[in-house]
C-alpha cells in the first residue's frame, strides 16, 4: 500500500526560520491530494521534503509503512514533476524517459515497452526522436510526466506543473492529469497555487499558509464549511467578501450589523451563534451569494439592502459588480442579463442562508451548527 | 524647404552614405588590426625567406621552403617540442581530471554552511593571483632535495597546481548555467553524484571544458618562468628554447621566424578556436564574481 | 550526499594547496633566514628580518639603496602599461564593437599577440623591429632622415612599456569588447533615437555600462603585468645596469645569480605585499570612480 503519512514535520533552516511547522497529514492510497496556498506556504518545501530533496529537520515521513527520513531520493520510489520540467537537454525525448530505468539496469525491451506505452498514453509517440528545444512548453511537459510514468513509482511528486503553460493549454492540461492519475491509480501529491486548479483537480485540498495546514478536505467541504477566514477568503474567485460587524438583537431575532446595513440571521443558525451575541465579529458572505434581483430560489433566505453599483466588470457568462453600502464595499456576480448601471443604487440580496461568521480573534469560523 | 530631390534620389544618397561610412570604417579597422599584429606577420613572412633576404626588412621577396625544412630539421629543436607537448597533453588533462569535479562540487555542493561553496572558490581565485616568484625558492630548493629539477613529471605537477584554479574558475560560470531542477531530476532518476556529474552535467558544460582545456593549453605552451628556472637540458620546454635564440642564433632571422612559427602556431591557432568560450567563461566567471 | 561533494573537491584543493599556498609559506619562512647556496661556509640560521633590512634601510641618505629604485622602476612600468591597455583597449574595443563585414577576422588579428609566448614575442621585436640595423625601427628612422638610438639600451623602460601593452592588451580589449556587446540593443537603439552625439554615447553610457568589465579586465591584467618575466629577459635583461628590472627580475637575480635564498625570500614576500597594496589601491580608486557614475 503506498499512503504517504507526514507526522509532525519540521523544516527549520540554519538561521533558525521554521518553513514548516510541525504539520501533520495522512494521504490515502491511490489518492491524489493537492497542497494548495500563496507562495512562501512551503507546499513545495513539504513537497521536496517527500521527495527526499530537502533534509527533515525533525518529525518523520512515511511511504507506505515505510519510514523514508534519510533514505536517499532514488531509493524512495517516487517520481517527480517539475515545475519547469527539468528535461535534460543533451538526450531526446526517449532517451528522457528512458534515463531512470537504464540507471536500474531495465533490459532494453522493458524500457522500450514502458517508454512506448507510456508516449502512448501522452500522444507524444511522434516526438520520441527530437530534443527537448525542439519541443513546445506544452509538449515538454508532457515528456516530463512520461519520464514520471515510465518509472511506475509508488507515489507522484508534481509541483505546480502547469505554471509555465499558457491559459488555455492549463485548462486542458488539467483535465488530462486528472484523467491520467485515475486511469494509473497511483498516490498523487500535487503543489499549485491556483485555487481553481485545487478545486478542479483533487480528491482532498490541503490549504497551507506559512508553514501551517489550514484545512484538509475535499473541495466541496473546505468551499462551504472552511475552518477559518483565511480558507474561506483563498477558495473560490472572486473572493469572499468580509464585514467587520456586530451581532445583535433585531426583531426577536439575530442580525448582523455592520453599521452601514443591517441584515437578518436566519432562525436556524440562532442556536449556534447565540452566545456571539452583542460581540464583535467577521461577516462572510461569497459574491456568488449576493444576487441584484430577488431570484425565484426559495432554498435560500434573501435579506435585502441597498447599495451603489461602482464598478462592472462584464465576463461574458457572469458581471462582476462592486459596489458600495454606506462605508462597506463588496463584490457581487450576477446574471450577464442585470440591470444595473453604473453609480445607480440598486437593491441586491445577500441569501443568508450562506452565510459564515468568524471570530474577530481567532479568524476560527464559528460553526453554523 | 522641403528637399528638391525625389524620394528615390533621397534613399540613394542615404545608402551610398551609409556604404562609404562602412567601407571607411572596415578598411581603417583593418589596417589597425593588421598593423597591431604585424610583428608577429611579419615573422611569419620571413619565414619563407632566405637567410640573406631576411636580414634587412622587406616586404618583397623570393619565398622558400629551405629555412622551414633547416628548422624543421633541426635535431634539438625536437628535445623542446617533445616536451612541450607532453606538459602540454598531460598537464591540460590532469588539470581538467581535478578543476572539473571541483567546480562541480563548489557550483551545486551542499556543505554544512552555505559561503563554504563561496569561501572556497574565493580561494582558488586568490591562487591565480599568485606570482611564480614568491613560489620560486620554496619550489626549487625542495625540486633540488629530491631531485626533480630538469624532470618532465616535476614540472608537470607544478603546472598542474597552478593550472586548475583556472579550470575551475572558467567552468564555475559554466555549471552555473545548469539549472539545478535537473540534476534534481537525475537524483530522482537514480544518479548518484558521480553520475549526475558525469552523464548530465559534464555533457552539459562541454563547449566550457573544451575552452577551459584550450586556454589551460595555451598557457601551459607558453609558460616560461617556472620552465625556465626549474629544468635544464633534459625538460626544457620551447619558450625556454625561444629564450635562448637570444643567446645562440644571433642574427639567423630566417631560421629564427621559422622556428618561431612553428613555436607559436599551435597556441595562436587554439586561442582562435576557443575565443568564444573563453569570453563568456571570462566574463561570466569574473565579471560575476 | 556531502561526503561525495567534500571528495569532489579533495584532490583539487590538496594539489593547489601543496603547489601554491605551501610553498609560499615557505618563502616567508625562508626570507627569515641567512642562507646562502653559493656560501656553504656559512651555515643557515634564523635571522629575523635583517634581509628585508638589507632592502629597505637607508643608510647613506641621500643615496637611495637600489631597491626603492627598483620598486619605483617596478610601480611605473606597471602603472604605464596598465594606463595603456585600459585606454588604447578601451579604443580598440569600440573600434571592434561594429558589425562590419570580416569583424570575427579583426578580432582574431588584435587578439593574437595574447597567445604567443612571451619569449618569442621579446625575441621577435628585439631583433626584427627594435633593431637599430636591421629592424623595421632603424630602416624606418633612417628612411625618414633621422639616426635611429638603440631604444633598448637608452629607453629599457619605455620598450618594456610598449612590449607589455602590445602582449597583454588583447586580453583587456576581449574582456571590454565582451562587455560593451552585452549593453541591450534597446538601449543602444533609443540613444539613437534621441540623437546622441558619439562623446556622449560612448563616455556617458556605454563606458559606466561596463564597469564591471573593464573592472575585472584591470584586476587581472594588473596581476598579469606584474607576473611578466619572459619579455625583460630577452629584450633589456633588466639592463643596461638594473635600470628596467623589476621585482620579480630582482628576485630571479637573487636566487640564480646571488644565489642568496634569504634575500630572494625577503624581496618576494616584499612583491608580493606591495602587489596586493596595488591591488587593493587600484580596486579602491575604481570604486570611487564607478561611484561618480551612480
Amino acid at each position: 500500500m503506498s499512503g504517504v503519512t507526514l507526522k509532525d514535520l519540521v523544516k527549520r533552516y540554519p538561521n533558525g526560520f521554521q518553513a514548516v511547522n510541525s504539520i501533520n497529514l495522512e494521504i490515502h492510497d491511490k489518492e491524489f491530494v493537492v497542497l494548495v496556498g500563496p507562495s512562501g506556504c512551503a507546499k513545495s518545501t513539504t513537497l521536496r521534503m517527500v521527495a527526499g530533496l530537502e533534509e527533515i529537520s525533525d518529525g518523520q515521513i512515511l511511504i507506505g509503512d515505510r519510514v523514508v527520513n534519510g533514505v536517499a531520493a532514488k531509493d524512495r520510489n517516487i517520481a517527480m514533476v517539475f515545475q519547469n520540467y527539468a528535461l535534460y537537454p543533451h538526450m531526446d525525448v526517449y532517451k528522457n524517459m528512458a534515463f531512470a530505468l537504464k540507471l536500474r539496469k531495465f533490459t532494453k525491451e522493458e524500457i522500450d515497452k514502458r517508454v512506448r506505452r507510456a508516449a502512448d498514453i501522452l500522444g507524444i509517440v511522434p516526438l520520441l526522436e527530437r530534443k527537448p528545444k525542439q519541443l513546445s512548453g506544452g509538449q515538454r511537459q508532457r515528456v516530463a510526466v512520461g519520464r514520471a510514468i515510465v518509472r511506475e513509482p509508488e507515489v507522484f511528486l508534481f509541483d505546480e506543473p502547469l505554471s509555465n503553460l499558457d491559459a488555455k493549454l492549463r485548462v486542458t492540461m488539467r483535465a488530462e492529469v486528472t484523467k491520467l492519475q485515475h486511469q494509473l491509480e497511483t498516490t498523487m501529491i500535487y503543489v499549485t497555487h491556483d485555487q481553481v486548479e485545487a478545486m478542479t483537480m483533487g480528491d482532498r485540498i490541503v490549504i497551507m499558509k506559512d508553514g501551517y495546514i489550514m484545512q484538509v478536505g475535499t473541495p466541496l467541504e473546505v468551499y462551504d464549511s472552511p475552518d477559518n477566514e483565511f480558507v474561506a477568503g483563498f477558495i473560490g474567485s472572486p473572493a469572499m467578501n468580509f464585514f467587520r460587524a456586530k451581532l445583535v438583537q433585531a426583531d426577536g431575532g439575530l442580525a448582523v450589523d455592520t453599521g452601514s446595513f443591517q441584515v437578518k440571521v436566519p432562525k436556524e443558525y440562532h442556536d449556534a451563534y447565540g452566545s456571539y451575541k452583542d460581540k464583535d465579529v467577521t461577516f462572510g458572505m461569497r459574491p456568488e451569494n449576493i444576487a441584484d434581483d430577488l431570484p425565484e430560489d426559495s432554498r435560500g433566505q434573501w435579506e435585502k439592502l441597498n447599495a451603489v453599483v461602482r464598478l462592472i466588470e462584464p465576463l461574458g457568462a457572469e458581471i462582476i459588480l462592486e459596489m458600495e453600502s454606506g462605508q462597506q464595499r463588496f463584490t457581487a456576480r450576477v446574471d450577464p442579463q442585470s440591470k444595473s448601471r453604473l453609480n445607480q443604487t440598486a437593491q441586491v440580496y445577500f441569501n443568508m442562508r450562506k452565510m459564515q461568521l468568524f471570530d474577530v480573534k481567532t479568524e476560527q469560523v464559528i460553526p453554523r451548527r | 524647404m522641403s528637399d528638391p530631390r525625389t524620394i528615390q534620389e533621397i534613399q540613394r544618397s542615404i545608402r551610398t552614405k551609409k556604404a562609404v561610412r562602412m567601407t571607411v570604417l572596415t578598411i581603417f579597422v583593418f589596417t589597425v588590426a593588421i598593423l597591431y599584429f604585424s610583428p608577429v606577420l611579419y615573422m611569419h613572412l620571413s619565414a619563407f625567406k632566405t637567410e640573406y633576404d631576411a636580414v634587412s626588412p622587406s616586404l618583397f621577396f623570393k619565398p622558400t621552403l629551405d629555412t622551414f625544412q633547416k628548422v624543421l630539421g633541426d635535431e634539438t629543436m625536437y628535445g623542446y617540442l617533445k616536451n612541450s607537448l607532453f606538459q602540454v597533453f598531460v598537464g591540460t588533462i590532469i588539470s581538467l581530471l581535478l578543476g572539473i569535479p571541483a567546480a562541480f562540487a563548489l557550483t551545486f555542493g551542499k556543505f554544512k554552511y552555505r559561503t563554504t561553496n563561496n569561501k572556497i572558490y574565493l580561494w582558488f581565485l586568490t591562487t591565480i593571483l599568485l606570482p611564480p616568484v614568491a613560489v620560486i625558492i620554496p619550489l626549487y630548493t625542495w625540486f633540488q632535495t629530491v631531485n626533480l629539477i630538469d624532470n618532465r613529471f616535476g614540472l608537470m605537477i607544478i603546472y598542474v597546481g597552478f593550472h586548475v584554479p583556472i579550470v575551475v574558475w572558467m567552468l564555475h560560470s559554466f555549471f552555473s548555467d545548469v539549472p539545478v531542477e535537473i540534476l534534481e531530476a537525475a537524483e530522482i532518476d537514480g544518479c548518484s553524484r558521480f553520475q549526475q556529474l558525469t552523464l548530465i552535467a559534464a555533457p552539459l558544460v562541454k563547449t566550457g571544458i573544451i575552452a577551459a582545456g584550450l586556454l589551460v593549453a595555451v598557457f601551459i605552451w607558453n609558460e616560461f618562468f617556472l620552465a625556465f628556472n626549474l629544468t635544464g637540458n633534459e625538460a626544457a620546454t620551447l619558450p625556454v628554447y625561444m629564450a635562448r635564440f637570444r643567446e645562440q642564433q644571433g642574427m639567423f632571422v630566417a631560421q629564427l621566424s621559422a622556428a618561431s612559427t612553428v613555436v607559436i602556431l599551435p597556441a595562436v591557432i587554439f586561442g582562435w578556436i576557443s575565443q568564444k568560450s573563453l569570453v563568456k567563461g571570462l566574463t561570466a566567471g569574473g565579471v560575476k564574481g | 550526499m556531502k561526503h561525495k561533494d567534500w571528495l569532489f573537491l579533495i584532490p583539487g584543493m590538496t594539489t593547489v594547496a601543496v603547489i601554491t599556498q605551501v610553498p609560499f609559506l615557505l618563502t616567508l619562512v625562508y626570507s627569515t633566514l641567512r642562507w646562502n647556496l653559493a656560501r656553504p661556509d656559512l651555515p643557515v640560521k634564523f635571522y629575523g628580518f635583517k634581509n628585508y633590512w638589507y632592502f629597505l634601510r637607508i643608510q647613506d641618505w641621500p643615496q637611495i639603496p637600489e631597491f626603492y629604485y627598483i620598486v619605483w622602476q617596478t610601480v611605473l612600468i606597471t602603472f604605464c602599461a596598465l594606463a595603456l591597455c585600459t585606454i588604447v583597449g578601451f579604443l580598440l574595443a569600440l573600434l571592434l564593437d561594429h558589425a562590419i563585414p570580416g569583424v570575427n577576422v579583426a578580432r582574431t588579428l588584435i587578439l593574437g599577440p595574447f597567445f604567443v609566448m612571451s619569449t618569442a614575442s621579446g625575441v621577435i621585436w628585439k631583433t626584427t623591429i627594435l633593431n637599430t640595423t636591421f629592424g623595421w625601427y632603424g630602416v624606418i628612422a633612417k628612411f625618414l632622415g633621422f639616426t635611429p638610438v638603440d631604444l633598448i639600451s637608452y629607453h629599457p623602460i619605455a620598450v618594456i612599456v610598449i612590449l607589455f601593452s602590445w602582449r597583454w592588451m588583447p586580453f583587456f580589449v576581449l574582456m571590454m569588447l565582451a562587455g560593451l556587446q552585452s549593453i541591450p540593443e534597446e538601449i543602444v537603439d533609443s540613444m539613437e533615437v534621441d540623437g546622441t552625439n558619439w562623446w556622449n554615447a560612448t563616455f556617458s553610457v556605454k563606458l559606466p555600462m561596463i564597469r564591471k568589465h573593464i573592472t575585472v579586465a584591470m584586476m587581472l591584467g594588473l596581476i598579469f603585468l606584474v607576473k611578466e618575466f619572459g619579455l625583460i629577459l630577452v629584450t633589456t635583461a633588466g639592463g643596461p645596469g638594473t635600470s628596467s628590472y623589476t621585482l620579480p627580475y630582482a628576485v630571479y637575480m637573487q636566487v640564480f645569480n646571488a644565489s642568496n635564498v634569504g634575500r630572494a625570500g625577503a624581496l618576494a614576500v616584499i612583491t608580493v605585499i606591495l602587489t596586493l597594496i596595488g591591488i587593493n589601491i587600484l580596486y579602491q580608486t575604481i570604486q570611487k570612480r564607478s561611484a561618480i557614475y551612480e
